[in-house]
């Protein structure tokens, strides 16, 4: 296994960007950008344009904003916007509008709904705009056998889910149709589960991917952690690093490996465990009593009396289902690409975890992963802790739930002063799902530990700068009272007034590195 | 009473029941085939179909398949002339006989053990009163996945059953049945798990990471120890691996085999002392730097373990060295070929007994225990002791053993200063900084009276079933001492001093956990009366302590007191302290860890998401 894996990743990590397309515009780049270094003795500049198209991702990068002007999408896709009503066409127009109709590149952190519906809905829009390179995870390359295998282990998961969901939303037990629509609402994230046709679970999500593997850019580009830096030619300056989704044997568990045992039930899964019971048992017909034939319920009298009932077990055999959309749903958020984007000059870096959890944040650390690039003295390494060290913006993995940013190894270590934190999320699109009220983005401590570490620079882009909400607030952000003291409140509100350099605007907010 | 003349045949001690020896992989490879069906004997107790009987009761419902299957009646008498049915994969009746039987055994163990009679969970109603559950269910076939797990709301073991991997599987046909309920090792593990909770409810919070990875241990050990009792495999194992028990792979150390390779791993769900590295089996060295690293329940448990076996292992080789040397001139090298069957069948006796001491070491030291919080270090601490009340002589140095095999895995008890026996032995309460009041040794003496009621209500011979008297009488001296207690600690200097010794804050009310009698050989060989305690107390603390407007939760305390009713004396009060901040801040960090789990982001509040802390740890989520 551990063999494989490495020579794997070799080959992968050949098949670095080809610059050939590019290679004269970065000419022509380069001298303009020197030359207005030159005039101006300023640092090459860029904006974050967080979209607030709800509960999903969607940022448009802008490098040298006001001058050459290079852009960049990081993700496009949305669960819903009730707090801002912004759809996602008015969104695609202004990032046909912003960027002149030429990206750079797009980057699509993982297939998941709520980052990619947009390249689908507004298939149109992107068809009539200039792409160049569209990059994505090592994980979303199908000639990568383990990202095959990877993908293969999750759609079959995701099929057996589907199933389920189907069969017990439709059953006439209060508890199993209960389950089946917090199941949906999971699924949702791997684009829902089709009315009446769960067996076509997944092919929209396939069929957006695919769109954006072939025809969205003019190349594809598969990263891996550890590749060498990247230096595109759109934006000189800046170095961006591949930190994840991770691929040394270990980490690669929380990918939901089919090779894994911990993992068995994606293997049960395989074999149709959470699949409704087809007509047999696991015995010849002559052992079966029908559970609604009068002879067996004299068979099971002690286990059926209604004073027994607490102990009866007659949907236990489904909560598996439950822990296999988790696994799904946790397999498919590790899959980040997570990139960090350093402006070399002084070494002040954006991060864009996508949704990644615990165990790829983790993988980041390891010590055999690092980069050398030019220093002012000559070569020097870098690692993922010195890059989160210098963190001036980090975009909030997964709407800031409780399972998506890393302490320790993490946002602890994020300690550049001026820190500030971006949060796409609708509070009230989550909190509607099912159980209502249990999806909770932000989550409490996360939210009050990033206030702390940003000194009060959270912007949301639901409701915009976080706010102490106080008691008379609505139930939606009821949870989020008194999260900080009235001094501190204040402290913080000093510091997001200050803080010029990013504007709340309707339908975006706009981070500026300037 | 007998009419003159006519014959009454005397109770039978033991029912044999055919099983398969481990689980029915052994029979399809061929080294193992000889020995893969044993015979084990249980208690006598009569039954009725199910099996369902005085402790167990098995209900074969499978929801999932929309059926149930006909209950095996033992008491027939084509099935008490054969030892049971034949063991078969397609008989679901023979499922619950193999279900019915390893648990009884087990259930056995720890009775033996204990010199008690066990019970299982109680049943919380309303108003916070508990009622006595006579019987664990156990469903053989409730589940469809490769799982298996012990949910304590139901007071029940669930047994899943799944499609074997389609790749890599070693002894079995690719996507054939496996019945996890046919494994003697995942019914032990799982029986014990239910037993363990029986004896203490609070080791299912987490409040730390070694608390679930105790449970996870702890079934573990019983079952490993379980194997020794098998003599046909045991012998077998020993011959091959000539009774290098520590240097090569056996089945003595590993537990889940068929499992193991049917979800698609080359080797057993888990080694105690090795694995496999590049498809070859090696045994591994103990590496301290794992305790503090691993988190994950089953992994950290597997340390612990580890740490047992390591200490069989040297216990087995000392009272083996001498026929070792007999039997290899002195060399202590076994020449090449097999070694003598007389050879095999002494060295077989002296692992059996050493197992049966471990075991028995390992199952005492239980009451040695906190009532919540546990940690590795404590339960050595608790080995030690139980072990020194009962052997004060250690010739065969059984607790150096312990000690040396946590020490070399970096299990350490917190607040010792050495591991010596002496420093590692829990203090009596003459050497404590805050000794108890007279009052309250002298309030131990209202107390006897109960111990003669329990001492006869154990006994049986009333048509009561003795454990349903045995749990009133419990919970009457619970209501006596709370009483008593709550009052006590509330009075003047000596009830502070009192409550301070106990671990308790006096201003928040308290719960007398669990009150038991037991009797035992004291080191003079005299009967002991002793009085098992456990007291615990809520005190609600904010999650987060930077965030004091986000919630609460409760941080548990409490104590166990071991209690000399003969001479009217406390011997042990194991404290974890109510108030210590060290400890509370130490779990509000283990909390913050901890609180990752993706199932609170989407499930919570949700019906399904109570109870079953079994289900997902075993699922992997």
């Amino acid at each position: 296994m551990g063999t494989t894996t490495r020579r794997a990743a070799r080959a992968a990590s050949k098949a670095t960007l080809s610059e050939a397309g590019a290679a004269k515009r970065r000419a022509a780049q380069v001298a303009r950008a020197g030359g207005a270094d030159n005039q101006r003795g300023a640092l090459p500049g860029v904006r974050v344009r967080m979209f607030r198209q709800g509960l999903g991702d969607a940022f448009l990068l802008t490098f040298d904003p006001g001058g050459a002007e290079a852009h960049v999408l990081v993700d496009f896709g949305t669960l819903g916007a009730t707090t801002t009503g912004v759809s996602m066409s008015t969104t695609a127009a202004d990032i046909a509008a912003t960027s002149g109709g030429r990206l750079d590149a797009v980057v699509v952190t993982h297939e998941h709904w709520d980052h990619i519906s947009g390249f689908r809905s507004c298939a149109e829009t992107f068809a009539a705009m200039d792409v160049g390179q569209v990059w994505l995870a090592w994980t979303e390359n199908p000639d990568d056998p383990l990202a095959r295998t990877l993908a293969s282990s999750r759609r079959d998961l995701g099929a057996a889910l589907a199933m389920t969901v189907a069969t017990l939303t439709t059953r006439h037990d209060r508890a199993a149709t209960a389950l089946g629509r917090a199941l949906r609402d999971v699924l949702a994230f791997s684009g829902g589960v089709p009315e009446g046709s769960p067996l076509a679970f997944g092919e929209r999500l396939d069929d957006t991917m695919h769109g954006v593997r072939t025809a969205l850019g003019r190349e594809t580009h598969y990263l891996l952690p550890g590749q060498p830096v990247l230096e595109p030619a759109f934006a000189p300056g800046f170095r961006i690093y591949v930190l994840g989704p991770p691929r040394d044997a270990d980490a690669i568990d929380d990918l939901g490996h089919a090779g894994d045992d911990a993992l068995y039930a994606v293997r049960a899964a395989r074999s149709g465990a959470a699949a409704p019971p087809p007509d047999g048992s696991p015995f010849d017909t002559r052992f079966r009593l029908p559970l609604d034939a009068a002879t067996t319920r004299d068979v099971l009298a002690g286990y059926l009396a209604p004073r027994e009932q607490w102990r009866q077990i007659p949907r236990h055999w489904m909560r598996s289902a439950r822990d296999l959309a988790l696994q799904l749903d946790n397999a498919t958020n590790n899959t980040s690409l997570v990139l960090a984007i350093e402006r070399v000059a002084d070494g002040k870096v954006l991060l864009f975890p996508g949704d990644a959890q615990l165990g790829s944040w983790q993988s980041w650390h390891d010590p055999a992963l690092s980069w050398t690039v030019a220093g002012a003295r000559g070569p020097k390494t870098v690692t993922a802790g010195d890059l989160l060290r210098r963190t001036v913006f980090y975009k909030v993995g997964h709407h800031a739930s409780h399972n998506a940013t890393a302490r320790q190894a993490g946002l602890e270590l994020m300690a550049a002063d001026g820190l500030v934190a971006f949060v796409p999320v609708d509070r009230r699109v989550a909190l509607g799902r099912h159980p209502k009220g249990s999806w909770r983005m932000p989550a409490r401590a996360l939210a009050r530990r990033l206030l702390e570490r940003c000194r009060g620079r959270v912007v949301r882009s639901d409701i915009g700068w976080m706010a102490n909400s106080g008691a008379a607030v609505d139930e939606t952000e009821a949870e989020l009272a008194g999260l900080g003291s009235s001094a501190e409140w204040s402290r913080w509100r000093t510091a997001q007034r200050r803080a010029t350099h990013v504007r709340v605007e309707p339908r975006w907010v706009d981070y500026l590195l300037r | 009473m007998a009419r003159p003349g006519t014959f009454e045949p005397p109770d039978p001690v033991f029912r044999a029941l055919r099983a398969y020896g481990l689980d029915p992989s052994l029979a399809t490879r061929l080294d193992t085939a000889r020995v893969s069906e044993v015979t084990i004997r249980v208690p006598w107790e009569p039954l009725t179909p199910g099996p369902i009987g005085a402790y167990l009761e098995v209900v074969d419902v499978d929801p999932a398949s929309d059926c149930a299957y006909a209950p095996i009646d033992l008491d027939h008498p084509a099935l008490l002339a054969q030892d049971g049915l034949a063991p078969s994969e397609g008989t679901p009746q023979f499922h619950q006989q193999m279900v019915y039987a390893v648990a009884s055994l087990t259930i056995r163990q720890f009775e033996r053990a204990l010199g008690r009679k066990t019970f299982w969970r109680p049943r919380t109603v309303a108003g916070g009163n508990v009622t006595f559950v006579p019987r664990l269910r156990i469903h053989p076939h409730a589940l469809r996945e490769a799982n298996a797990y012990y949910s304590p709301d139901a007071v029940a073991l669930l047994f899943g059953y799944f499609n074997a991997s389609e790749e890599g599987s070693g002894d079995h046909l690719p996507g054939a049945q496996v019945f996890t309920c046919l494994s003697h090792d995942i019914v032990a593990h799982e029986t014990t798990h239910a037993l363990l909770d029986g004896m203490y409810r609070r080791f299912l919070s987490p409040t730390n990471p070694d608390v679930l990875a105790f449970h996870e241990a702890f079934a573990d050990i019983v079952a490993l120890f379980q194997h020794f009792t098998f003599p046909e495999i045991l012998r077998h194992q020993i011959a091959s691996t000539r009774g290098q028990i520590r240097s090569l792979e056996s089945l003595l150390g590993q537990l889940a085999g068929e499992f193991g390779r049917a979800a698609g791993r080359r080797t057993a769900l888990r080694d105690a002392i090795g694995t496999l590295v590049d498809g070859v089996w090696v045994p591994v060295q103990p590496d301290p730097r794992l305790y503090r690293t691993t988190d994950q329940p089953h992994e950290r448990g597997a340390i612990l373990v580890a740490a047992v076996f390591d200490a069989f292992l040297s216990i087995y080789e000392r009272r083996t060295a001498d026929l070792v040397r007999l039997a290899t001139q002195g060399t202590g090298v076994p020449g090449p070929g097999a070694i003598h069957p007389d050879l095999v069948h002494r060295l077989a006796a002296e692992a059996a007994k050493a197992a049966q001491h471990v075991l028995t070491m390992c199952i005492r030291a239980l009451d040695y225990c906190p009532p919540v919080d546990v940690t590795f270090g404590e339960y050595l601490r608790a080995l030690v002791t139980a072990d020194l009340d009962l052997v004060r002589d250690d010739d065969l140095e059984y607790r150096i053993a312990f000690i040396e095999a946590f020490r070399r895995r970096g299990i350490y008890p917190r607040e010792v200063r050495s591991l010596s026996v002496e420093s590692l032995c829990w203090r009596s309460p003459a050497l404590d900084e805050t000794p108890p009041s007279a009052r309250l040794e002298d309030s131990l003496e209202r107390l006897r009276a109960h111990a003669q009621a329990y001492m006869y209500a154990e006994s049986g011979g009333s048509r009561t079933e003795p454990r349903a008297k045995l749990f009133d009488l419990e919970q009457r001296v619970r209501h006596d001492l709370h009483g008593w207690l709550s009052t006590h600690l509330r009075s003047g200097a000596a009830g502070r001093r009192d409550a301070a010794f106990l671990g308790l804050d006096p201003s928040h009310p308290f719960e007398v956990h669990g009150a038991r009698f037991a009797h035992r050989a004291g080191p003079d060989g005299n009967i002991e009366p002793q009085l098992l305690v456990s007291l615990l107390q809520q005190v609600p603390v904010p999650i987060d302590p930077a965030d004091p407007a986000g919630g609460t939760m409760a941080f548990e305390g409490g104590c166990t007191i071991v209690a000399d009713l003969w001479h009217r004396r406390i011997r042990y009060c194991i404290r974890k302290h109510v108030g210590s901040v060290d400890r509370l801040r130490r779990q509000q960090a283990f909390a913050a860890r901890t609180a990752a789990a993706t199932a609170r982001l989407y499930f919570a509040g949700h019906p399904d998401d109570a109870g079953e802390p079994f289900a997902a740890l075993h699922r992997g989520v």
